[in-house]
């Protein structure tokens, strides 16, 4: 278990208050919602499940994994890069480098040294910062541990996921409560696994994607993904 | 399999160049289980394309296989090759995973469009492809990968694994785009309702479009007037090096309408007019 001053910066980070902007993005759940795809709770909690499972896992759990035990600055863009290459969706690209950025300038502005130094490379490349690479430097200058850091990474996007649920009408505030109870379980049962080092960063959510990529042509959304 | 292979040499082999007006196989190598036989010019626009039906003798690939494509295209060619049907992914043996590589390159001035038709998994399919495509600036490639599971005996049987792996180069030694999915199943809830999945990119790096984001965004919406199909066009990274499509069908007959409309909007886009009809018999 986590000590005490881990576990409070914890609920710290994974709180969704904490002012990165993480309320502006839906990941997918607007499109799907809009789209017919996403009605109901028990609609959103496989879309969490396979958030978890099929990307999350395998695509943003590597790469933070990555940037946490990177030497240095230079090998951290090489992961943001990569995460940049990884991603086929414009829309989700753009949705994951703006939480990435909005993290890392709270971060900085907080002093945290690994966020100041990173920040200042942003400006020489427009393809990084990259979110999960981002919460991987966050995460360190908060001294959280690589398994501290994947819980409140994936926590965030579960917690993301079902606040922008609640906004966009698909399910009430007891429901939520439901949700995030089947999401503790699933996140729980992904992370029991161990990620094997040379794992390769992979996705399989074409539902979610096509939902994102169709963001262009809406007439009226309210989240950025 | 598990541990270093040898490298295997390519089956097929083949090298599309200019001569004239038209585009000829300049290297034309193959081996079982891939077949070539004649080559046809079937478009008017461009009136140098040369289309290539790619045959297999074996008629499915087994999990032993292990297979490796190689296409070159040069300066000014231009070039279409697709399958002559679809292609099935039968059982592979505990511990042993059929493999597929396919290594594309295009000069600049080349066109080249590699449309195979859709791979059916069947149940304990293990299958691990790679697609590695380099692009020059002022090249363009089209490409597009499909798939659908299939239980013979209906019994709900699905494949052990799928990884499928798109490495797009424009050139340099960087990747600009590695589309990778790595799968034991597909998913649950209302992707369940989804049977057949594909993936096309187009690559033209250098190109000048009046807007490439606007033709992504029309094309989205094209896709999305085909039934039972959930589709999107989006830029790739880099986001001048091409775009990317996105298919989900509730069977494959969607997903096949939704290549088919892509593939006539971007023929129209470079040459003004739709490819004409290729129906395999």
């Amino acid at each position: 278990m986590f000590e005490t001053a881990t576990a409070l910066a914890l609920m710290q980070y994974g709180d969704s208050a904490y002012p990165a902007g993480g309320f502006a993005f839906s990941w997918g759940v607007e499109g799907l919602a809009a789209d017919g795809l996403l009605d109901g709770q028990a609609d959103l909690d496989a879309f969490i499940g396979e958030h978890l499972a099929f990307r999350w896992n395998c695509m943003d759990r590597p790469l933070l994994t990555r940037a946490h035990r990177a030497d240095d600055p230079a090998a951290v863009a090489a992961i943001d890069r990569f995460a940049e290459a990884s991603t086929p969706s414009a829309q989700m690209r753009d949705g994951s480098r703006r939480a990435g950025r909005a993290l890392l300038g709270v971060s900085a502005r907080l002093g945290g040294p690994l966020c100041v130094r990173y920040r200042a490379l942003l400006s020489s490349d427009v393809r990084l910062g990259h979110l999960p690479v981002v919460q991987a430097l966050v995460y360190r200058d908060a001294a959280l541990d690589l398994r501290a850091a994947e819980l409140v990474s994936g926590w965030t996007l579960v917690n993301g996921l079902v606040s922008a649920a609640v906004r966009l009408g698909v399910i009430g505030h007891v429901e939520a409560q439901q949700s995030l109870e089947t999401a503790r379980r699933a996140l729980v049962d992904v992370l029991a696994e161990p990620l094997p080092d040379d794992l390769a960063p992979s996705s399989f959510t074409p539902l979610i994607d096509i939902a994102v990529s169709r963001g262009g042509s809406r007439a009226v959304r309210l989240f950025t993904t | 399999m598990t541990g270093p292979q040898p490298e295997v040499r390519a089956q097929l082999d083949l090298a599309l160049a200019r001569r004239g007006d038209r585009t000829v196989l300049d290297r034309r190598l193959f081996r079982w289980p891939f077949v070539l036989t004649r080559t046809f010019a079937l478009d008017r626009a461009p009136s140098h394309m040369l289309t290539v039906i790619l045959q297999t003798s074996s008629g499915a690939t087994h999990g032993e296989d292990r297979l490796r494509q190689r296409f070159h295209v040069g300066g000014g060619a231009a070039a279409h090759v697709a399958t002559q049907g679809a292609s099935l992914i039968h059982r592979a043996a505990p511990g042993v995973t059929t493999e597929e590589k396919i290594a594309i390159r295009i000069e600049e001035g080349g066109y080249f469009e590699y449309l195979p038709e859709p791979r059916i998994l069947f149940p304990d399919a293990a299958l691990d492809q790679t697609i590695e495509i380099d692009c020059a600036v002022g090249g363009v490639a089209l490409i597009s990968d499909a798939f659908t599971t299939h239980d013979p005996e209906a019994r709900g049987r699905g494949f052990r694994s799928l990884a499928s792996t798109m490495i797009l180069r424009c050139g340099g030694d960087d990747a600009v785009l590695v589309d990778r999915i790595d799968i034991r199943s597909l998913g649950q809830g209302r992707t369940a309702q989804f049977r057949a999945f594909g993936a096309m990119t187009l690559a033209a790096p250098g190109r000048r479009w009046d807007s490439m984001a606007a033709f992504a965004n029309a094309l989205s919406a094209t896709l999305a007037t085909i039934p039972d199909l959930y589709a999107a066009a989006s830029l790739l990274p880099d986001e001048t090096a091409g775009l990317g499509v996105r298919l989900a069908g509730r069977d494959l007959r969607a997903v096949r309408a939704g290549i088919q409309t892509a593939w006539n909007a971007i023929r129209c886009e470079f040459y003004g007019v739709p490819p004409p009809s290729r129906r395999k018999g």
